[in-house]
């Protein structure tokens, strides 16, 4: 599993969401958490961020670049392309999945969730990250 | 291929209501009664601090799925939500009732498709205010009130829709 002081960027538009999820990663462990509200803010927030970001949750609907725009950006780039990144969804449908896999994401979380299905979830995608 | 059944909408829908309080706020939900006359809806109705509604847009069908929720209502779920005490309705917090209704939108819609429709993606809106009510606009379809109970507080949930104007020239 990821360490607790894993720093940990969340994506999501509603600002309540981000809220959620701090609030649910806090309940696991985890301490480091950085929020930004789209993908374009979540890229700057990649670039400047020190200590580096470690694992980035994105919503995946969220306005201007969304969760499976800044998943392939992050892919592209040569200094991301191991970032472990889950992208959070109320939508599962199969076409999507497939996308969100051939474009690299490490898991996907689908709202609602649980604290218990979080945990799970990013246990899944630390494994296939350290494989 | 067989025309896909309506009445499997707000069973899903249902389904999906009850899945999002137990699982996202670890609260009991129950539909108290579903009416499809608004009056017999309105006669029970409180009033309505925080409005959320989306747009359903399939090839057969269209309408709008909508919650409403009291002020109480409204705070017991975005402090179950967040872990933090909150006071009022604002436009920061408000995103919390779109954000339920996205979810039982969403849910719902995966098992409504695969029931043979093919709803769209929506983004719902969410209106703050005092004593907002839900009136039926759709007087020409189905609209289906939800009057819900549940540990949080009572809400309301309006399904509405009818044919869209293609699938009805077809």
């Amino acid at each position: 599993m990821f360490p607790s002081n894993t720093r940990i960027l969340i994506l999501d538009d509603m600002s309540t969401m981000r809220k959620v999820v701090t609030k649910t990663l806090k309940e696991i462990g985890f301490t480091d958490i950085q929020e930004a509200a789209d993908g374009n803010l979540g890229w700057d927030v990649l670039q400047a961020s020190t200590p580096p970001v470690q694992l980035v949750i994105s919503d995946w609907n969220m306005p201007n670049c969304s969760g499976l725009e800044l998943l392939k950006r992050v892919r592209a780039d040569a200094r991301y392309k191991k970032l472990p990144f889950v992208l959070l969804t109320a939508e599962a449908e199969a076409s999507q999945v497939k996308e969100a896999l051939m474009s690299g994401v490490n898991n996907y979380i689908v709202k609602p969730f649980t604290a218990d299905v979080i945990k799970m979830k990013l246990e899944q995608a630390y494994k296939k990250v350290a494989a | 291929m067989s025309k896909p059944d309506i009445k499997v909408i707000p069973k899903f829908i249902e389904k999906s209501i009850i899945d999002t309080f137990q699982i996202q706020l670890k609260s009991q939900a129950k539909i108290a009664s579903l009416t499809m006359d608004p009056a017999l809806a309105s006669s029970k109705r409180k009033a309505y601090d925080c409005l959320s509604t989306l747009t359903m847009h399939s090839t057969s069908l269209i309408g709008q799925l909508s919650i409403a929720l009291p002020k109480t209502t409204f705070i017991n779920i975005v402090e179950r939500m967040i872990g933090e005490r909150v006071e009022e309705v604002t436009s920061e917090n408000s995103d919390a009732c779109g954000e339920i209704l996205n979810i039982v939108f969403s849910s719902s819609r995966r098992n409504i498709n695969e029931s043979g429709f093919d709803f769209q993606l929506a983004i719902p809106s969410t209106i703050i205010g005092q004593n907002l009510t839900l009136a039926k606009a759709n007087l020409s379809g189905y609209a289906l009130f939800f009057e819900c109970q549940s540990d949080l507080g009572d809400f309301l949930v309006m399904l509405s829709l009818r044919q869209a104007p293609l699938a009805s020239a077809a």
